[in-house]
């Protein structure tokens, strides 16, 4: 009865992707004649409408967002004891001076003594140990805030606007680690809470210029502006309550959907874009997308030495100098840049160090011809039973670097080196990294400081470890940063790290919305933010 | 999950009422027989999944940490999360996990989530109500719309009308959920403006996923009900006998052959409600909405055993029940079964 119909479907489906393309195209070229131009005088009013990605959305808990999507919304509720300024340094916030002694093991901040909670409690020593106490209380639960907090030996108020927190062991990061939202202060009402309490949505209250007014589980929440607010930091533009009168959250999971939004107006700012979008973001002028790179560590392969082959330095150099990174780079976004350290860029503690940074295929193969690796029959080298065969690991939000991974696969390919690659769940992925079963890990650390580095590469080599332990316990930024330059080149140079490019952070947003401060992290403060009216 | 297959919904050798005895004895005993028959479905699905999870990768501590963004891999190796094991109760036998479990089920007591702590049931009570809606509204449309499509499909003198209406439900059920979710968001959200592109705010959030799940609902139902249809037609009652006495052919499909065919339909309903709740767990993920499909994705990736396990639970329920639902459809369809009261042969359940 139904004979010669076979072909109908697909007729269906063409007709409806062209369908909707065009209509698309439409929207786009309509959407071409509005546009940015923009004022630089902000406007009172209007609602935010921000999507983000990430685990645990339907938290407000500042402690368990350690991610940049996640934090952006919560750097609205609540302040910090200091702020880091875009170029790394150090400004009062609800603090409003500090010292540091010269061990960097006991911090003494003095605190504003003007600032309130959103319900009411005012913000004074007990209500900031409160707020810390309840984090390392919690253990394991914020684990990477705890990470961060280090071996705090204890909290002590000696007055009701001076709090110090001495250290078991130098914490030099310990500034950095309190200027970030995952250490912003909370009402001593929030830190009374259990941990499943805080995460309800609604429950966290901070002194920020926005309070959460509602949540919708799993697709956002929405926050209100504070009329009362007046303590923002210092470089912030503006000194009083938030122009915005809110901010909406949203959670979209797909990012191609989430930049068609921002695309038609439905959202003002995302984070997270395909390189796709982000090429057509760039060119696109209603759009704006940030060009910082993620302040933390350029991206690249993280290397585990204990692994046969990895564990010479004749390998991991070979390694190396076999990428080519402007092919790399041609299958990434047109605006990702090529890698100058381990450290992305604008991390504060950057250097050139391109100079250790370079490709050399010849010298590669001559590398591994003199150390022993002999090319199999399949093409792969190997030496005693060992065959050069690496896997990298890394988490679902990895994946759409999986193009330029590719590039590396080929080119290694040619010198007789073989890599997999695939993606893990966080928990199949943190399982294989603690115990070690591994080649490589995707290295994308994004906090800008120099701690990441013995975040990382502690307990490698015991050269590094000894000036891991000097930064730890220098205090001074200045006297720090020769010392990050030690530890840079010496990870570059054993191959510890091989660096494939400088990533863009993913934030955009249409050109009526303005976010003219940003922290180092590249996080903007919202009280500043505005909206063009159309 | 081990769900009831369509063969145990279809009734079961029937015996007549014993003249003499009590109806009320044999009411009792169908419903004994559908309660332990439920139990054995919860059980036998609740047991499946706990061993599956338990054989994924990583468990739910490892999974709340982070990733690589945050904690290097250092760090990572020197954090000491048995602590942490220990107080959400991963550090106990797989024998033990399973039996705290199993006897919190039969508590009431679904635990609390590994991840972020809260009660499961606080999770489902979030989630389960946006679901049912969904679901629910989706059914309310594709019944009819499936059973007029399969009409358009069967009655029509027109072979090519036919065609066309048999053609579409297979087209559309050949599409993948989320790619036809992907191009109304493109189409009616993003590109006319129409309704919202995701999220459950307000009633016109619901018109796109609702209308995707309708389709789908609808797309399946047709199929069946096509073939059945179509069977019926070809019957000597249909195709002769009815011609004869005069009945036209609308007449003769809507009074004799539908109620005929609607047999199989209700034998896959159970089926297709299972196929629906699965296509909410994407759509629900496409449309950015709260509900248990995209509860129970985060769930899996983060090895979050509690969850998981609680929303197993739940909807092996909703399978007893709908298959429940279904044999009551067969009693009131057949004149029959009304009379005869359906006994689970020996060793069943």
């Amino acid at each position: 009865m139904t004979r010669p119909t076979r072909g109908r479907p697909a007729l269906v489906l063409v007709a409806l992707i062209a369908a909707a393309t065009l209509l698309n195209a439409c929207g786009g070229a309509a959407g071409g004649r509005e546009g940015g131009g923009g004022s630089t005088t902000p406007v009172e009013g209007g609602v935010l409408k921000y999507r983000t990605t990430g685990a645990n959305l339907s938290s407000t808990d500042p402690g368990v967002h350690t991610g940049y999507g996640p934090a952006i919304p919560v750097r609205g509720i609540v302040d910090s004891l200091v702020f880091q300024n875009e170029s790394g340094e150090f400004e009062p916030w609800l603090a409003t001076e500090w010292k540091v002694d010269e061990t960097a093991s006991r911090y003494e901040f003095v605190l504003r003594d003007d600032v309130t909670f959103s319900n009411g409690e005012e913000l004074d020593s007990s209500a900031v140990k409160q707020s810390v106490d309840a984090l390392v209380e919690q253990g394991a639960k914020y684990a990477t805030v705890n990470q961060w907090i280090g071996r705090l030996r204890e909290i002590s108020t000696p007055a009701p606007t001076t709090v110090v927190f001495e250290f078991a062991e130098p914490n030099s990061s310990f500034l950095q680690a309190v200027s970030t939202t995952s250490l912003g202060i909370v009402a001593p009402e929030t830190s009374a809470m259990s941990y499943e309490e805080r995460q309800e949505g609604t429950t966290i209250i901070g002194s920020g210029p926005f309070v959460v007014t509602e949540s919708r589980g799993e697709e956002g929440y929405v926050l209100e502006r504070r009329e009362d607010y007046a303590w923002p930091p210092a470089s912030a533009q503006n000194q009083g309550p938030a122009h915005l009168e809110g901010i909406e959250v949203f959670t979209t999971p797909d990012n191609s959907i989430a930049a068609a939004q921002l695309r038609a107006g439905e959202i003002d700012m995302m984070h997270n874009t395909e390189p796709v979008d982000k090429t057509e973001f760039s060119n696109n002028p209603d759009l704006t997308i940030r060009r910082d790179p993620l302040p933390g560590s350029a991206l690249g392969f993280t290397v585990n030495t204990e692994v046969p082959g990895l564990d010479e330095p004749e390998v991991r150099r070979a390694l190396a100098l076999a990428i080519d990174r402007d092919a790399v780079l041609e299958r990434a976004s047109a605006i990702d840049i090529p890698p100058t350290s381990l450290f992305a860029a604008n991390n504060p503690y950057w250097t050139d160090q391109s100079g250790l940074i370079s490709t050399d295929v010849d010298e590669a193969a001559r590398l591994l011809d003199e150390a022993g690796w002999e090319r199999g029959e399949d093409g792969v080298r190997a030496k005693g039973g060992a065959r050069l065969s690496f896997d990298l690991i890394y988490s679902p939000s990895t994946i759409s670097h999986e193009p330029n991974i590719a590039v590396v696969q080929s080119q290694w390919k040619d010198i007789g080196v073989e890599l997999t690659f695939g993606s893990l769940t966080a928990a199949e992925l943190n399982q294989r990294l603690v115990s070690g079963d591994y080649s490589f890990s995707w290295g994308s650390s994004t906090r800008p400081d120099v701690d990441i580095l013995r975040s990382t590469y502690a307990g490698l080599d015991p050269e590094l470890d000894k000036v891991f332990t000097q930064l730890q316990a220098e205090p001074d930024i200045e006297a720090k940063r020769p010392l990050a330059d030690e530890a840079v080149r010496r990870i570059l140079e054993q191959g510890y790290f091989v660096p494939l490019y400088d990533f863009i952070q993913p934030l955009a947003y249409r050109n009526t919305t303005h976010v003219p401060t940003l922290e180092a992290s590249t996080i903007p403060i919202l009280s500043d933010a505005w909206l063009d009216r159309s | 999950m081990s769900l009831p297959s369509p063969v145990d919904t279809e009734p079961e050798p029937t015996v007549a009422l014993d003249p003499s005895g009590s109806r009320g004895r044999t009411v009792a005993r169908v419903v004994g027989v559908r309660l332990l028959h439920a139990v054995a479905v919860v059980a036998v699905a609740y047991t499946a999944s706990f061993l599956l999870l338990f054989v994924l990768p990583g468990d739910a501590v490892l999974a709340r940490i982070g990733t690589t963004d945050t904690v290097g891999n250092a760090d990572l190796s020197g954090m000491q999360l048995d602590s942490l094991r220990a107080e959400v109760g991963l550090d106990a036998s797989l024998g033990r996990q399973y039996w705290s479990g199993l006897t919190g089920l039969a508590r009431g007591d679904l635990g609390s989530s590994l991840i972020n702590d809260r009660p499961v049931t606080a999770l489902l009570g979030e989630a389960l109500p946006n679901t049912l809606t969904l679901t629910g509204l989706s059914l309310l449309f594709s019944v009819p719309l499936g059973f007029l499509l399969a009409l358009v499909a069967v009655v029509p003198r027109s072979r090519a009308v036919r065609s066309l209406a048999a053609l579409l439900p297979s087209a559309y059920v050949s599409l993948p959920v989320f790619w036809i979710g992907v191009l109304f968001i493109y189409l009616f959200a993003i590109t006319l403006g129409w309704f919202p592109s995701g999220g459950s705010q307000g009633a016109a959030s619901a018109v796109l996923p609702v209308a995707v799940l309708s389709l789908l609902g609808a797309a399946q139902f047709a199929q069946v009900l096509i073939s059945s249809l179509r069977a019926e037609v070809g019957k000597t009652y249909a195709a002769v006998t009815a011609p004869a006495k005069g009945a036209g052919r609308a007449y003769t499909v809507f009074r004799h052959c539908l109620r005929n065919a609607a047999f199989p339909f209700l034998a896959v309903f159970g089926l297709r409600v299972g196929a629906l709740l699965a296509g909410t767990a994407v759509v629900e993920v496409v449309f950015a909405r709260n509900g248990i499909g995209r509860l129970m994705v985060e769930s899996v990736r983060a090895v979050d055993l509690t969850v998981v396990l609680g929303l197993v639970v739940v909807l092996a329920l909703v399978y007893v029940v709908i298959n429940t639902l279904v044999d009551v459809g067969y009693a009131l369809l057949d004149p029959r079964l009304r009379r005869m009261a359906p006994v689970r042969s020996g060793g069943e359940s």
